[in-house]
Parts: C-alpha cells; sequence; structure tokens
C-alpha cells in the first residue's frame, strides 16, 4: 500500500469512525430523552417536593463529576448515562408541577418543548450537513459558561427579575451554540466517545428547555 | 437551600475555570469567517425564540 493510498484509507477509517460515534450518540441520546421524560412524569405523579428534586439534581452532578470519568469507557457508562438522566429527569417533575399549576402553564411548558425540540433539530441537521468546525467556540462558550453561573449566584440573593430574564436569553443562546459546538465535534472526530456526547448533548438540551420555559413564562406575564 | 446550590453553582464554576482557560489558551482561534458562519444559525435561533414569545403572549 503507497503512501496514498495509506492516507486515504486512514482518512475513510476516520470517516466511518465519526459516522459511528454520531449513530451511538443520537441513539442512546433519544432512549435517555424517553427515560428521562419518564423520570420527570414519575416526579409529577408522586407530587415530589422541591427539596427532593434538588437532591436528584446533586445526584446527577456527583454522576458526572465522580462515576462518569471513571465508567465512560466501559458499558457500566451507559447505566451512568440512564442514572444522570434519570435523576435530572425526576428532578425536573417538581418544576413542571409548578409550571404546569399556573394559567395557561401546560401551553408554555409545550412550547418550550416544541421550541426546544426544533432548536436542537435546526442546529444539528446544520452542524451535521455543513460539516462546519465549531471548535473555535470553545473558550468564549465556557468563559461565557462562568459569567452566567456568577450572575446566577448572585440573582439567588439580589433577586433581580431583569436580570433573571437576561441570564434565561443568554442560556437559550448560549446552549444553542453549545449545541453547534459539541455537534461538530462529534462529527470532526473532536469527540470520539458517544458516552461523553450524549451527556454532553443531553445537559445542553436540558438546559436550553428549562431557560427557554424561564424566557416564555417571564414574557406570558407568568409566575416563575 | 438557596446557599446550598450557590455553592453548588460556585464548585461548577470552579471546575468550568480550567477547561475554559485551556479553551482560551490552546483552543482553535475562528477567522472572522468562522464567526461569520455562526452568525446565521444564532440568528435564526434568535427569530424563532422571538416568534414563540410573540404566541405566547398572543
Amino acid at each position: 500500500m503507497n503512501a496514498f493510498d495509506r492516507v486515504l484509507t486512514t482518512g475513510q477509517d476516520t470517516a466511518l469512525a465519526s459516522h459511528k460515534v454520531v449513530r451511538n450518540t443520537y441513539a442512546l441520546l433519544s432512549m435517555t430523552l424517553l427515560f428521562s421524560a419518564l423520570m420527570a412524569g414519575v416526579g409529577m405523579a408522586i407530587g415530589m417536593p422541591r427539596g427532593m428534586s434538588m437532591i436528584a439534581s446533586l445526584g446527577a452532578i456527583g454522576l458526572i463529576w465522580l462515576v462518569l470519568p471513571r465508567t465512560e469507557n466501559s458499558a457500566a457508562g451507559i447505566a451512568v448515562v440512564f442514572g444522570i438522566t434519570g435523576l435530572l429527569g425526576l428532578g425536573l417533575g417538581p418544576l413542571l408541577t409548578q409550571y404546569l399549576a399556573i394559567p395557561g402553564g401546560g401551553k408554555l411548558v409545550a412550547t418550550a418543548l416544541g421550541g426546544t425540540g426544533a432548536i436542537f433539530l435546526g442546529l444539528s441537521a446544520y452542524a451535521l450537513t455543513t460539516r462546519r468546525d465549531f471548535s473555535f467556540m470553545g473558550g468564549f462558550l465556557f468563559a461565557g459558561m462562568i459569567v452566567v453561573l456568577l450572575a446566577m449566584i448572585g440573582n439567588m440573593f439580589l433577586a433581580i427579575p431583569a436580570l433573571h430574564l437576561t441570564i434565561s436569553a443568554v442560556m437559550v443562546m448560549l446552549m444553542s451554540a453549545m449545541i453547534l459546538f459539541d455537534t461538530s465535534r462529534i462529527v470532526n472526530g473532536g469527540e470520539t466517545n458517544y458516552i461523553r456526547a450524549t451527556v454532553s448533548l443531553y445537559l445542553d438540551l436540558y438546559n436550553l428547555f428549562v431557560s427557554l420555559l424561564q424566557l416564555l413564562t417571564a414574557f406570558a406575564g407568568g409566575d416563575d | 437551600m438557596k446557599i446550598a446550590w450557590a455553592v453548588v453553582l460556585g464548585i461548577l464554576a470552579f471546575r468550568l475555570w480550567p477547561v475554559a482557560k485551556h479553551w482560551l489558551e490552546h483552543g482553535p482561534k475562528g477567522s472572522a469567517e468562522d464567526w461569520r458562519g455562526l452568525l446565521l444559525p444564532i440568528a435564526a435561533v434568535v427569530g424563532f425564540v422571538l416568534l414563540l414569545i410573540w404566541m405566547v403572549r398572543g
């Protein structure tokens, strides 16, 4: 095999590997989204209190920080992904119950859910078809996330409605850009682990949905 | 509960700091064309969110 053939073969291998990561990621993501929705339903059905919601979310964060890095290269990683998404879904239950209790809450939740799905599908299709490399946004996105987190901490104590609205709007933009960033990394071979890729995309979707719901509620005049 | 969440978010920001630093220092730098390529999808998202807001207000 000459050098040219080797280059071609390596290129084909890389393309096949990234194709496999894309396929596995979307398969696992769709299953975890269904499981998460089921767990959110359970959280609503049992009338889970907000305190438990926080514990479930903390459990998910613990799994992401402590367990996922040790299991992401094994089959156990799949169970951990279901654990993370199940706990986050369960934690979403009380929040959804709260939103559904306000007038027109059902419409708000449905609009946020449909909007999240449409944004995700549109941006994923854009990143997958153009195959553009959006990894140049990495520094900007992570620095932006730190600024948003600090603003969130500040507003927990200041409780300024305009800042809350701004944080939600910025989060929608950041998570949209994150979807492009994460998808392009999968397509272009920057992310080769489908378990890690699934968790990244799931967190983008989760945060996008919650932020969009808060934004729509604020503009609809609801109480969030 | 508020303080506990603030602590969690603070730890999250603290853990994100080295990641952000790494990407800012060693990540690829975008050209003007790269950033222009980002404008179209982000503008579409902004337009779509404005449409959703208009729908829920109507």
